[in-house]
């Protein structure tokens, strides 16, 4: 059992998220960086499609009540074990008793955490992805997040010797990020409106959550008027009336109206995740095809990946 | 063989979501065509299909992209549109009518729209009551469902600022159509009313939504003291 001491609001479990209800409005949920998030599982050898829990913005502490290795990959700075620093991202043996403290983050905002064999975790709707806006899954199927005194119950395990993520996976998510983007047709914009979107660079806004990042660039792009609600893809990037890009992120809508610019491949979209307020993003446009071979190539490792 | 004009369009839109455009936004034949594919999806569950989403004219579909390609979903919907009607077309016949309380306590743009419409209150409450809705298209949260089409004096654009919060059960219009907020979420629409109870019930395994894509839905006016009435009766004890 992992024993909860310290959450804050942005502390969610997750899975690969709850497929097969959109047409009724359900939100795919899910983890915001999802790459970080299978790698937590894979370290283990687990099925990525394992629960784990989605550290948002640092501030967390935990016991693990009994014998259990750990991954913990994603946002990274002050972690530790007991008190001794994490070497990094990687798999860890935690004996019974043993405390995790996730602190100040100096890269990136989501951190992983995945046990042996994941944790046990009652599905709503098919997954335990927490989506507060549906009030779906979670600890206790109803959305919310974790708060201090819950108890995740999980596989008492033989422990293994610590292992490192390999170094050529680790991200910095300190630096300025390119997004590779799939950019949509010209229905709504005047072709100039693309090449002034991908020619300049945006800022993340404070107003950051899991259904959606809001961007702030130089200048407004000129979009059409709303039109009609369509189906809203995950990663696609909206520039509202007022010419500023939103991007949808994992607890989007099923519908929306405002006009597509493009749509983010979902190692950018991770990458973005990991981004605070006022670090630096611009885009770079990718085909459709590249996109999916590269994904195809992730799922394929990681056995599966959304 | 496919009849080859089943399908507007076909394109990836990201690396597992391909879109469709079905036929015109709120058309006849375009309904008839989602239904028609929500009752095969429904029947085959098909191995390459994860999630679909339909909206005003488009189909997205999350796929498994290396099981199938492009083309041959192409070849599928064709084939599916091609066949004769299934047996839930029956169920598109159903109607309901909704209570809505019209009070500004509730209808927190009654006002706005009135003077943005240049219609009476009165006029603007007459102008939703007094025709029969279709159901659109369903979605945005669980039990959310679009209708139309309304009355062309009340058409407007939407909210320039979306409220951060609309109350659920908010009845609302934007453009040519209403919708109920089944819970309290952002929304961008011009809310004129508030109807009683709720219009979605979610189970461990299952959604219960009252509204479903052909739905006739009509709207009657109700006093406040009528919708306390009926909220009081539905509130759990």
């Amino acid at each position: 059992m992992l024993h909860i001491k310290l959450a804050n609001p942005m502390h969610t479990i997750q899975d690969l998220g709850r497929f097969g209800f959109a047409s009724q409005g359900v939100a795919h949920a899910g983890p915001m960086d999802s790459i970080a998030a299978c790698w937590a599982n894979h370290l283990l050898r687990n099925p990525v499609s394992c629960p784990t829990i989605e550290i948002g913005g640092g501030g967390f502490i935990a016991e693990f009540i009994e014998d259990v290795n750990f991954a913990i990959t994603g946002a990274w700075g002050e972690l530790s074990l007991n008190g001794d620093t994490l070497a990094g991202p990687g798999a860890y043996p935690a004996r019974a008793g043993s405390e995790l403290r996730v602190g100040r983050l100096d890269s990136g905002l989501f951190t992983y955490l995945a046990v042996d064999a994941g944790f046990e975790v009652h599905p709503t709707l098919g997954s335990v992805a927490t989506c507060q806006r549906d009030l779906l899954g979670g600890l206790y199927q109803t959305g919310t997040s974790l708060s201090s005194g819950d108890e995740l119950n999980y596989q008492k395990a033989n422990l293994m010797a610590v292992q490192l993520m390999p170094r050529q996976y680790l991200q910095s998510y300190s630096t300025p990020l390119v997004c590779e983007i799939m950019l949509g047709t010209s229905d709504d914009f005047e072709p100039a409106a693309f090449d002034q979107f991908l020619h300049q660079s945006y800022k993340v806004s404070q107003e950051q959550s899991r259904m959606g990042y809001r961007l702030r660039g130089q200048t407004n792009i000129n979009a059409g008027s709303p039109r009609y609600s369509v189906p809203i893809t995950l990663g696609g990037v909206q520039i509202t009336p007022s010419g500023q890009p939103i991007v949808l992120m994992r607890d989007h809508q099923s519908l929306g109206g405002y006009p597509l610019i493009g749509t983010l491949t979902r190692k950018s979209l991770g990458q973005l995740a990991q981004r605070k307020c006022g670090q630096q993003v611009s885009f770079r446009a990718v085909s459709p095809d590249e996109a999916r071979v590269d994904f195809m190539r992730c799922k394929k490792f990681f056995g599966d990946f959304r | 063989m496919s009849d080859s004009n089943s399908l507007a369009s076909i394109k990836w839109v990201s690396e597992d979501t391909v879109e469709v455009r079905l036929g015109p936004p709120v058309a006849d034949q375009t309904l008839i065509k989602v239904e028609k594919l929500t009752c095969w999806f429904g029947s085959e569950d098909p191995i390459w299909l994860i999630d679909y989403c339909y909206g005003f004219g488009v189909l997205s579909m999350v796929i498994q992209p290396e099981l199938i390609s492009i083309d041959q979903i192409s070849d599928i919907l064709g084939d599916v549109f091609a066949k004769s009607t299934c047996a839930a077309d029956s169920e598109s016949d159903l109607s309901i009518e909704i209570p809505v309380c019209y009070d500004p306590s509730l209808g927190l743009d009654l006002k706005s729209v009135s003077d943005l419409t240049d219609l009476s209150v009165e006029e603007l409450i007459d102008a939703h009551c007094s025709r029969d809705y279709r159901v659109l298209a369903t979605g945005f949260v669980p039990g959310f469902a679009y209708l139309g089409e309304t009355d062309q004096r009340i058409h407007l654009p939407r909210r320039d600022v979306p409220r951060t919060r609309v109350p659920a059960g908010s009845v609302a219009i934007a453009e040519n159509q209403t919708v109920i907020y089944p819970k309290e979420t952002p929304g961008g629409w011009h809310v004129i009313g508030r109807m009683p109870g709720s219009i979605v019930s979610l189970g461990e395994q299952s959604i219960d939504a009252k509204l479903s894509i052909g739905m006739s839905v009509r709207f009657k006016s109700i006093s406040i003291d009528e919708f306390s009435q009926i909220e009081e009766t539905n509130a759990p004890h």
